[in-house]
């Protein structure tokens, strides 16, 4: 087997899919700038290294992420892309689309599916993230790095079409901005409509439940949606969103049954593997959800014969944190695998761990303001107080024995709410909160054994805190 | 070429030069030798005062977060006074944020919050609360620290930043409202038209003295420095309205007596960019003390903005609605980007500007971004353009940045 077959291997093709897939994998991959070194280093330590390949199922899971990403380039010049960005949530808005055109329309969330596979698989994000300092994106400027991907993929002609972008301007600047940079560049080759939450409710206001903040974006978000459709070209009528929130809730059901399988002592299931399988949730892929849907069954079975056998990926016991770090992408993949080498068992964010506010039933009946509500009860985009109830909710409900939080330098949402998500949280909670400062994404930017020292340090806290709460117990 | 090539060069970009002699001393001058200067420190000061005594008499102050979509004139009329937060250019409060906050967020909203919490800027001292206007994370998150780490009472006032749609202009509105009403809640007055309309009216001069006074540097003999109408500028922060209006109308009869200021031949600055702060000219005097003259500036929240007036007939809440959300120009967090890079273009046609000069703060990342278009497009005309960065830290490496702004203009004269 050559690293191209090995590649194809790993990500759960079988000999003939592989054979019908390798021209494709390859000019993919041509576009993408990714030659046979890196996907020899990808075979040979990334995938082993950071995934559990020893899972079907997970293969197949990494298989729809090279797929996604391999499409990318490739698509065919009628089709027609509808790109979302930073949709944190729900993705009922962009399956809708799919739902109205199934045969017309590539959706997805370029940068996130460029940097989950272009950094998780082949360590290669560094790549674009220079492209994009080359053209405005100045490094003093400290920008985010994820947006420096997007802006990149235009400027080396990696999206090929002319793109109809969604922006949802739930939590940042930059990512808006960074649109508005690739529309300066590139006028003819993006249609862009922002959708604008107004982020100002004040402490002690839960967003979700302010009719004012919930109907606004909904209306946001109706127009914006139209005014892409008839864009696009597209005959769009609101039974599409309704059937892609009922699309989503079904796949959102088989999430929440992997994330309590990830309750079990021992823990079964390794931190990237589970981001991976769930993410989709809260990212655009053009893939629809009944394919993921169907392999999160499989990997579901896998895990549970795995619990039932009291088999985990860490000893009995382990001490849980939820590590927050902010702009997860594939570059980093092995932070949490550090915190397991320390015995360590880390949710990547809060993502994940189902909580009771997320099953309420909606409060609003249009179906654009229930999309409008998901967004704005969900922990990732509220304000820091409400962050903090969230987080203690998920540090009672599962037992947590630590928050450690990568304080993001690029970032001017989750990198400067750290310290106050902290305080608010320790007037709650006496789970240690250790805040990392840092950014970790550019190779220039970090040394990994400094880093590990500081793992360490924190592993050990979490260690101790679970050990004095066992003893208390 | 080789005058664009200029462009990107930064303070520590390139080897010093010659001709920074005195330097230190320039900036520590800072155009005293003015009348405007001794103003603007009078308004400054007698500003405390002011308030303490408004305050012993049960006025209340509101501290204006933000960058100016904030209607003065509705806090006024609510029997209040209002405080924009503007001051800066002092590294130190700066640095002192980082107990609370990341640094990599705006200098301009570090420096607010630091000019608070450490209690360096005595007027802050005097507030009873503070409208959180939210233009940005930036903004939004100096009203976090307002609102986690002071006992401080804030009031909400998020502004979308798709401003000229509808939805955008029925929540402003919306949260206008709101704000009225928090504000007679906290007052006891009633915000009543005609309290409104003649704050609109006061605050409409104000904004025409302020155009009169910046057209004097229009013509060929320019009668006012940069310098100056920055601070004059900042003045109107610092004093009610009618006060202001005539500290204006006396400065604006004084510069038309007065003989021209810069020679004839000195190079015509555009200055654009981040906002300036109340208190940070170390940029405009180096740029005059090296023989430009600042001709115009747009510099985000860091002046009052003066060309647009409110309408005075009809509802005075929509008009100021209006006014507030669309008049103005945009910062460039406001999406899409369409009115700024145009109107940049205007002024320095207008203006017949020889460069421009970008005041970047650090960690303003609109402007960052903008930055890269606006220098194509002057490029476009043959402008050359400039940039130079600050964290307030300008005075601490002035010979690194006086050699950047000689160099510029001397490329200019050699034009």
């Amino acid at each position: 087997l050559d690293q191209y077959d090995q590649l194809l291997e790993f990500c759960g093709f079988t000999k003939e899919e592989a054979r019908d897939y390798m021209p494709t994998l390859k000019e993919g991959l041509k576009k993408w700038m990714i030659g046979p070194d890196k996907v020899k280093e990808s075979v040979e330590v990334y995938l082993p290294t950071y995934f559990d390949l020893s899972l079907p199922p997970m293969r197949k899971m990494l298989g729809v992420w090279l797929e996604e990403f391999i499409k990318i380039p490739l698509l065919p010049k009628d089709r027609i892309m509808i790109d979302t960005i930073l949709p944190q949530t729900d993705c009922s808005m962009l399956y809708s689309f799919k739902a109205a055109a199934p045969d017309k329309v590539w959706v997805g969330f370029l940068d996130w599916i460029a940097v989950l596979v272009n950094g998780g698989f082949f360590h290669n994000a560094n790549a674009l993230v220079d492209v994009a300092e080359k053209y405005g994106m100045d490094v003093n400027g400290a920008l985010c790095p994820l947006n420096k991907t997007r802006y990149a993929m235009y400027i080396k002609g990696i999206v090929p079409n002319k793109t109809h972008t969604l922006m949802m301007n739930i939590i940042c600047d930059d990512s808006p901005l960074t649109e508005e940079m690739i529309h300066q560049m590139y006028p003819d080759r993006t249609y862009l409509r922002h959708i604008m939450r107004v982020k100002d409710a004040p402490k002690g206001v839960w967003e979700d439940e302010d009719d004012l903040l919930v109907e606004h974006l909904g209306n946001e978000i109706r127009s914006a949606v139209y005014d892409i459709a008839e864009k696009a070209g597209i005959d769009y009528k609101p039974q599409h969103m309704m059937a892609a929130i009922e699309n989503y809730r079904m796949y959102a059901e088989k999430v929440m049954a992997l994330a309590m399988l990830m309750r079990n002592d021992p823990v079964p299931l390794r931190g990237i593997d589970f981001y991976y399988s769930i993410v989709p949730m809260a990212m655009g892929m053009d893939i629809d959800y009944p394919k993921t849907r169907g392999i999160l069954e499989e990997l579901h079975k896998c895990v549970k014969e795995r619990v039932d056998k009291g088999v985990g990926v860490l000893p009995k016991g382990a001490p849980r944190v939820i590590w927050q770090t902010t702009a997860p992408h594939g570059e980093n993949n092995w932070e949490i695998k550090m915190f397991e080498d320390y015995g360590v068992a880390a949710y990547w964010f809060d993502f994940g761990i189902p909580l009771p506010k997320y099953f309420m039933p909606p409060r609003k009946s249009d179906p654009f303001d229930i999309v409008a509500e998901m967004f704005l009860k969900y922990s990732l985009n509220v304000e820091p107080w409400a962050r903090a109830e969230l987080i203690n909710q998920c540090v009672e409900q599962e037992g947590l024995s630590g928050v450690l939080w990568h304080q993001f330098w690029y970032c001017r949402h989750w990198g400067t709410e750290g310290q106050m998500v902290k305080q608010e949280l320790e007037k709650k909670s006496k789970v240690p909160f250790v805040v990392f400062d840092g950014c970790w994404w550019h190779a220039r930017d970090y040394g990994p054994e400094k880093l590990r020292t500081i793992f360490e340090t924190a592993s050990v806290m979490v260690k101790d805190y679970a050990n004095k709460k066992t003893k208390a117990a | 070429v080789a005058l664009f090539s200029v462009g990107r060069l930064k303070f520590g970009a390139s080897p010093k030069s010659v001709g920074t002699v005195g330097c230190l001393q320039t900036v520590a001058k800072m155009g005293s030798d003015s009348f405007v200067n001794d103003l603007l420190r009078q308004s400054i000061e007698s500003r405390l005062t002011f308030l303490r005594q408004q305050r012993s008499k049960g006025k209340k102050v509101v501290g204006l977060s933000g960058v100016g979509y904030t209607p003065e004139e509705l806090i006024l009329a609510a029997g209040a006074i209002p405080q924009r937060l503007i001051r800066g250019g002092d590294f130190e409060p700066v640095e002192a944020t980082s107990q609370y906050i990341s640094r990599f967020l705006s200098t301009f909203t570090r420096a607010q919050f630091g000019n608070y919490s450490t209690k360096k800027e005595p007027i802050y001292q005097e507030f009873d609360a503070i409208v959180g206007e939210v233009t940005s994370v930036n903004m939004g998150r100096q009203m976090d620290l307002f609102e986690y780490y002071t006992n401080l009472p804030v009031l909400p006032l998020g502004v979308p930043l798709n401003a000229a749609t509808e939805g955008a202009m029925k929540f402003y509105k919306a949260r206008l409202e709101q704000l009225r009403g928090s504000l007679e809640k906290m007052t006891g007055t009633k915000v009543t038209d005609e309290a409104l309309k003649k704050q609109v009216a006061a605050y409409n001069r104000m904004r025409a003295l302020l155009g009169e006074i910046s057209a004097l540097r229009k013509g060929k003999e320019i009668r006012l420095r940069g310098s100056e109408f920055l601070r004059l500028n900042h003045l109107t922060f610092f004093e009610e309205p009618d006060r202001a209006n005539m500290l204006l109308e006396e400065s604006l009869g004084k510069f038309k007596k007065r003989e021209p200021v810069s020679s004839s031949d000195a190079p015509r600055i555009l200055l654009l960019g981040c906002p300036l702060a109340a208190g940070d000219y170390a940029l405009p005097t180096m740029i005059e003390q090296a023989g430009g003259a600042i001709v115009g500036e747009e510099l985000g929240g860091g002046i009052r903005h003066y060309e647009a007036m409110t309408k005075l007939d009809g509802a005075p809440m929509d008009n100021l609605a209006e006014r507030y959300l669309r008049g103005r120009l945009p910062t460039p967090y406001f999406r899409p980007w369409e009115r700024r890079i145009p109107f940049f273009e205007k002024l320095a046609t207008e203006l017949r500007v020889d460069g421009v000069i970008w005041y970047q703060l650090l960690y303003e990342e609109a402007y960052t971004l903008e930055s890269y278009w606006v220098e194509k497009k002057m490029s476009e005309h043959q402008i050359p353009f400039l940039i130079v960065e600050s964290e307030y830290d300008i005075e601490r490496k002035s010979e690194q940045v006086s050699t950047r702004v000689e160099t510029f203009l001397s490329t200019i004269r050699r034009k």
